[in-house]
């Protein structure tokens, strides 16, 4: 089991989602108590057709920036029987739902959770699902040799607590039989594998936490600022960088009121970035070379508000900084796939040391996948590659960041979550 | 210093005594037990000169066998960790070995059938393992180093004393192709090798450092390239073209009359008039050179080779954004960017066609990002400020009659000559002197 020993309470609670399991879960009750988790809808009470309808109950900071749950589990489960699901497969998986719906709050303080189905899924059928494209993941960039989640299903579970997490986990799929007091009438292991399960957290503090961890690939001098959210130490996710929940939306056909989604899961090459790259190096390879010089971000992002500080003039000279300043930032890059000034992906990555090293699970929400594809592109640069800056070197983050995994899934409306059909039924 | 421990104190001091100068740890607040082990540490050379210079010392590496692959080799190279200098823009940054850095591994990637070493824009993927583990996983930085020329590099964590494998991925050339390489290089390939790290490879680079007598230290000129040593001698060494080897007409710089020096590069320059422009352009123009119906057309068709290399070594400078503006009398004809390119004889050089040119016309060309590859010592104050170049297409420059560009011009055997050009064609590589240390 994690041991306690040498860790804070934060560090303690990131390291127990990071082992998951039951034995996590009661070590986690065992050391901190059973906190007050608020419970969920009451016969007849219903929640937001859209699964992914989380910004209205997450916390907002000071500029109106949406603040991400902090703990989140993946679980990746495959239908165990062939072919066609059934309605009792479905009832197995809506009753589970239902019950997690009952026993937590729908909020960051309870649970926040969606379900999403892989094109492998729909391949059962032999058909797409209407309305939507979902093509299965492929390697995005010359550099990457990913693998793919294929499975039919990617749960993702996010709450402030812990302890919702875990406890929402082991009803899933430990077979524990009580979640926040309700009692859980059937786990899905009797009818679903689970191929793997992944965590993450994100959040001020919880990175530079993770040092105190010795996970190989941190940098043994510590220097992830404590109030950054993320691995590369500054805040991102700003209002006017994300795409809004109508935005993401799908708007016709069986599933309107989903949207998809896309996971891709990297390492990163957290010591070079810390050790070899000055603070104004990452501040240009993240933002711009103009973020840089100008001195706009602050040591973590604190100097921005509720937008990257991307001009509309910077993002369009993207090209002319790779061939002036040698280097082009990250967010700038990405910002020239925004259409009409807007933003497509709606980004809710975390940071994970799945694996043992440091890394992050990109889990972004787009109205179709092609919009990823063209955002990435945007991220990738390749136009780029050759005119002042090469296709990794000095190319925004890229020379950092590894790729592993890719998936693709469609989140259906909530009422069709539970197995659909490729025409929307059930 | 808190530097990981690399060599015992008594091997350091050794090699320290042999340079004469003085223990750059005596004023180590610790001193580490005879066990302890420490990596080097090198002197820092106070304002050291905006130009190439002689460094501190030689690097004491070792050479690994060559990986062959379909389409291109790789040779790798360790040493114990080293400060080098990352760039972005104008910006040149010191990088010291982290805490956790045990060495610095290097690759040549290069292609056996034409002995080309080749820029890999990509970059290379690079995971150390050590009984299947990974210790660490790298995109290597783009590097020039006097010793090395150009390479791929960086300090590297590792776990403890044993055996590691090191897995090398290389990704397609992206940029253009010519002449004999336009379909090559196309995939990428997997190679690995294994290395020891222990006691034993610790002594042996170390001790191999040479140092330079310390009055030596930043004088202009640079370290023999490692190819002039015998242990490391099979390593291939990114070498630009000579003047002779560069086809067609050479521009110079006015006030020289050489070819024209930037931030201490040298700027070989030339046109290359068709048919052997052809052979660049990739297509058979035939007929339809371009602009030919055009009335206002004067000049002729012309393949630009802009060749910018480090003095007394001639390591090809890559990682650059250049582009040319042509005009004529005043009027602008064209303002176009050059395109990194790697041709199968004269290697990396950044090109492009132009349709029309024409004797005395005037060529200017901006350096409007210097080389974004990481240097090692010697290296980091030269090739930074780099300030357009005026050239004016002389009257050699016949453009499509012309088709003896190369024979005309002397080879230039190791590239510190400085000859007189023949007929405004030809130049040399722009080094004063033959300031190359001759360090023992
Ligand atoms: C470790 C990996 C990453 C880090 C540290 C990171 C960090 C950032 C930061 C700091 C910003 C600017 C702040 C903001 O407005 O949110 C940003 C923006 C953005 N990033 Fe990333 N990012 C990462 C990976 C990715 C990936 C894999 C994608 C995939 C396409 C991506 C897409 C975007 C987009 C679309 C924007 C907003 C652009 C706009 O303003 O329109 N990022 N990222």
């Amino acid at each position: 089991m994690t041991e306690r020993a040498g860790l804070t309470r934060r560090g303690y609670a990131r390291a127990l989602v990071a082992a998951g399991g039951i034995g996590a879960l009661s070590a986690c009750l065992d050391e901190f108590g059973e906190r007050e988790i608020p419970g969920g809808i009451e016969e007849g009470e219903e929640l937001p057709e859209r699964q992914h309808a989380w910004n209205a109950v997450c916390e907002a900071d000071e500029d109106g920036n949406v603040r991400s749950p902090r703990h989140h589990v993946l679980l990746s489960l495959a239908l165990d029987r062939d072919g066609e699901p059934t309605d009792e497969d479905r009832a197995l998986l809506e009753g589970a739902l239902e019950t997690l719906e009952r026993a937590y709050e729908w909020s960051t303080d309870g649970l926040l959770f969606t379900v999403g189905l892989s094109p492998s899924y729909f391949e059962r059928f032999g058909s797409e699902p209407a309305g939507v494209e979902l093509p299965h993941p492929t390697a995005l960039t010359d550099f990457e040799e990913p693998d793919f989640d294929e499975a039919d299903l990617l749960l993702h579970l996010a709450s402030d607590h812990e302890q919702a997490v875990l406890e929402a986990e082991s009803a899933l799929v430990e077979g524990h039989d009580e979640v926040n007091g309700v009692t859980v009438e059937r786990g899905l292991e009797e009818g679903f594998s689970l191929e793997f399960r992944r965590s993450g957290f994100v959040g001020e503090g919880l990175p530079a936490e993770k040092q105190d961890d010795d996970v190989r690939g941190i940098p043994s001098s510590d220097p992830i600022p404590e109030e950054a959210p993320f691995f590369m130490g500054f805040r991102s996710g700003f209002r006017e960088s994300q795409a809004t929940e109508d935005r993401v939306t799908i708007e016709g056909g069986p599933f309107a009121g989903g949207t998809t989604e896309h996971l891709s899961s990297m390492t990163i090459q957290l010591d070079v970035w810390y050790e070899q790259d000055t603070h104004a190096q990452r501040v240009a390879k993240l933002f711009s070379a103009e973020h840089a010089r100008e001195d706009v971000v602050g040591e973590y992002g604190e100097s921005l508000s509720d937008s990257s500080g991307l001009t509309e003039e910077r993002i369009e000279a993207t090209a002319a900084d790779a061939r002036t300043e040698g280097v082009v930032g990250h967010a700038q890059k990405a910002a020239r796939a925004r259409e009409d000034g807007e933003p497509l992906l709606l980004r809710r990555d975390f940071n994970t040391v799945d694996g043992g090293r440091p890394g992050l699970h990109f889990l972004c929400l787009q109205r179709e996948i092609e919009e990823f594809v063209r955002v990435r592109e945007a991220m990738t640069g390749a136009d780029l590659a050759g005119n002042g800056v090469g296709q990794t070197l000095n190319n925004g983050i890229l020379q950092y960041l590894f790729v592993n995994r890719r998936g693709n899934f469609l989140l259906p409306p909530r009422s069709l979550r539970a197995l659909p059909t490729p025409d929307g039924e059930w | 210093m808190n530097r990981r421990r690399f060599l015992s104190r008594a091997g350091l001091v050794g090699s320290l005594a042999v340079a004469g100068c003085s223990d750059p740890t005596e004023d180590n607040e610790e001193t580490p037990t005879p066990e302890e082990e420490l990596v080097p540490e090198f002197p820092e050379i106070e304002d050291p000169p905006d130009r190439v210079y002689l460094p501190t010392h030689r690097e004491g590496m070792e050479a690994y066998e060559t990986l062959s692959g379909d389409e291109v080799a790789v040779t790798p190279m360790l040493t114990y960790p080293h400060p080098f200098w990352i760039v972005d823009g104008t910006n040149v940054e010191r990088v010291e070995p982290s805490e956790d850095d045990d060495v610095h591994l290097m690759m040549t990637v290069w292609d056996e059938g034409t002995g080309i070493v080749l820029p890999m824009d990509a970059g290379l993927h690079v995971e150390v393992e050590r009984d299947g583990e990974v210790v660490a996983e790298r995109v290597p930085w783009p590097m020039l180093s006097q010793e090395m020329g150009f390479h791929f590099g960086d300090n590297v964590p590792l776990d403890g004393d044993g055996t590691y494998e090191v897995t090398v991925t290389t990704s397609r050339i992206n940029i253009a192709k010519t002449r004999g390489y336009e379909e090559r290089f196309e995939d990428g390939e997997r190679f690995s090798f294994e290395f020891e790290f222990d006691e034993a490879f610790r002594h042996r680079v170390v001790d191999r450092i040479e140092w330079l007598d310390e009055e030596r230290w930043g004088e202009e000129g640079a370290l023999s390239p490692i190819t002039d040593s015998e242990e490391t001698g099979d390593v291939p060494y990114a070498r630009a073209p000579s003047t002779g080897e560069v086809p067609g007409t050479h521009l110079l710089d006015p006030e020289t009359d050489e070819p024209a020096t930037r931030g201490d590069g040298v700027f070989l320059t030339s046109l290359v008039g068709s048919p052997e422009a052809e052979a660049f352009f990739g297509t058979d123009l035939g007929d339809d050179l371009p602009g030919e119906d055009e009335e206002e057309v004067v000049g002729e068709v012309a393949y630009l080779i802009v060749s910018p290399r480090s003095p007394y070594n001639e390591v090809p400078l890559t990682e650059m954004a250049l582009s040319v503006d042509h005009s004529r009398e005043g009027d602008d004809l064209a303002e176009e960017d050059l395109a990194q390119t790697i041709d199968s004889e004269i290697g990396f050089h950044y090109g492009l066609s132009l349709d029309d040119v024409a004797v005395g016309d005037d060529l200017s060309i901006a350096i409007e990002t210097p080389p974004q590859t990481a240097r090692h010592q010697g290296y980091e104050t030269a090739f930074v400020e780099m300030p357009d170049i005026d050239l004016v297409v002389p009257e050699a420059w016949t453009g499509a009659e012309r088709d003896d560009g190369v024979d005309d011009t002397e080879g230039t055997d190791d590239g510190v000559d400085d000859e007189e050009a023949e007929d405004g064609g030809n130049g040399g590589n722009g080094g004063d002197e033959d300031a190359r240390g001759d360090e023992e």
